[in-house]
């Protein structure tokens, strides 16, 4: 095997909340990457000793490498500020494993009036960039990317710097540009953390209330920023996506988030410059206006994520529109705003129907319908084409069915 | 006094009564609800999802927080070490690990 060079001792790393948890060998620059990328979460070095953790990086004459947990490899690395990157990221994933009371949530993260506003979404939508702007604005981070939700409902610090990807878009203003200089932690020609003055980044395991959850609306073009209302149910999916919980079922998370998202404004957050996107949602939070513009109605974010409507009805198996249909035995039902989420608890799917679709399942709660009567029902009660809804409807059943939720209803008379 | 219904005219009017039973509890389940009919919809997580004006989850979960993977892989070469000689892992317990 490729002999290792031996210019530094092995040192065992040991972390708040996870223990000894990695080895490096011959990279100190590694390790004073990883402090400084992660100075809410201070680590302890020791003389190696023992067995390596599953976790370990180090570096030999080809370069750095780092072992990847769960798999019997290991990868190169660039740079120390990408191992950092690396490590951060893989000793987050360990301190939640670690914890089972904790549900990771991918979100970013401030705390603004004590309270936090959290960014759930999915890679590159933002989060880092808007929670560096946050930093920039004076605001105090919780993290970028990773937040523990406690039992309680309260969200965790991890203790982890914020990391842009680079180079920073030229659309960025001066003053948060200049502020990513200012403030540069490790950074390679990919990555750049950026690591806020004391007290700027709260400390791992530092708990706050939650106080609103935002979804993003990133444009390339020059927009003003704007805040909007979005109904509880795009928040509760957004949480239900964007969580590392793999392992629990769904009705436990649903147990956890059904009442943050019963009492949590839900927002919308529409910007281009990330620094004027952040400074005007704090202000919409800070002045309470986020509970005012609720009662404006929800903000309509484009067409809903139906599998109902006609465009998928080529795939939606036919059902018959004289036969009686009611509730699956094995469904949880949770109720949020206008609409419903479903869980059919054989195959832990989950479900959202909207203010229509909920009318119907409440409906079949009470009764055993048919497709036809139920488009009648509708028609009438919307003044609506009855052809049309009823078109709709079957759409819907069609789709009811094939998820296990509705089953026919055999028993039920035909004359009635 | 009321004409006793017969079997023939209860028939003819029990699909009336179901109507507006019917109403009357859509009427109920509905009150306070906007107004404008929207087509009846079921959103299944898990989906690939078209359209939406914001950035939408993928819906396929995150297994862990976003990391740097680099494209140049090879096995473990500590792994390779136990496996071939079981002894390092007594070696490393008993002794510490060696500077490689």
């Amino acid at each position: 095997m490729m002999p290792l060079a031996a210019d530094t001792a092995p040192v065992d790393v040991t972390l708040p909340g996870l223990g000894r948890c990695l080895r490096v060998y011959n990279a100190p620059e590694v390790l004073e990457a990883l402090v400084r990328a992660m100075p809410g979460w201070p680590l302890r070095r020791e003389p190696a000793a023992g067995v390596s953790p599953g976790l370990y990086v180090y570096r030999d004459g080809e370069g750095l490498w780092q072992s990847d947990p769960g798999t019997a490899e290991e990868f190169m690395l660039p740079s120390s500020a990408s191992a950092a990157c690396s490590l951060a990221a893989d000793l987050l994933s360990l301190r939640l494993e670690h914890d089972n009371e904790l549900v990771g949530l991918h979100c970013g993260s401030v705390e603004i009036d004590g309270r936090l506003a959290l960014f759930p979404q999915s890679s590159r939508a933002g989060k880092s960039t808007l929670a560096t702007a946050f930093a920039a604005a004076g605001y105090r981070l919780f993290g970028d990317d990773v937040l523990g939700l406690t039992p309680a409902g309260k969200g965790m610090a991890m203790g982890v710097a914020p990391r842009l990807r680079l180079p920073l878009p030229t659309s960025f203003s001066a003053e948060f540009a200049d502020y990513t200089r200012r403030r540069a932690g490790p950074e390679d020609d990919r990555y750049r953390f950026v690591v806020p003055p004391d007290g700027g980044l709260a400390r791992s395991e530092e708990t706050r209330p939650l106080g609103a959850l935002v979804l993003l609306e990133r444009h390339d073009a020059p927009v003003a920023p704007e805040a909007l209302p979005l109904a509880p149910g795009e928040g509760l999916l957004q949480l239900l996506c964007q969580n590392f919980a793999r392992e629990t079922p769904p009705e436990a998370l649903m147990a956890r988030f059904m009442p943050l998202m019963q009492h949590l404004p839900c927002l919308l957050l529409r910007y281009s410059e990330p620094l004027a996107g952040a400074r005007h949602l704090a202000q919409v939070l800070e002045r309470g206006e986020s509970k005012l513009i609720g009662k404006k109605g929800f903000a309509d974010t484009g067409p809903a994520p139906a599998v109902g409507a006609a465009a998928h009805s080529a795939e939606t198996p036919a059902v018959a529109r004289d036969a009686p249909w009611k509730p699956g035995t094995h469904v949880n039902v949770y109720p949020l705003g206008d609409e419903l989420f479903l869980i059919h608890t054989p195959s832990g799917e989950i479900h959202r129907l909207n203010l229509t679709g909920r009318l119907v399942w409440q409906l079949l709660q009470h009764e055993a319908l048919t497709v036809n009567e139920l488009g009648e029902l509708l028609a009438d009660y919307f003044a609506a084409p009855a052809g049309a809804v009823t078109d709709d409807v079957a759409t819907l059943m069609g789709e009811l069915h094939r998820a296990g939720l509705v089953i026919a209803e055999s028993s039920r008379a035909q004359a009635k | 006094m009321s004409e006793p219904i017969s079997e023939h005219d209860e028939t003819a009017i029990t699909p009336d009564l179901h109507r507006q039973r019917r109403r009357r509890l859509l009427a109920a389940l509905g009150t306070g609800l906007a107004g404008a009919y929207v087509a009846p919809t079921l959103f299944s997580v898990g989906q690939a999802r078209a359209g939406g004006s914001y950035s939408r989850p993928s819906y396929s979960r995150p297994s862990r927080p976003s990391r740097y993977r680099g494209p140049y892989r090879r096995e473990r070469r500590r792994l390779h070490e136990y496996e071939d000689e079981p002894v390092r892992i007594l070696e490393d317990i008993l002794l510490g690990p060696p500077r490689r």
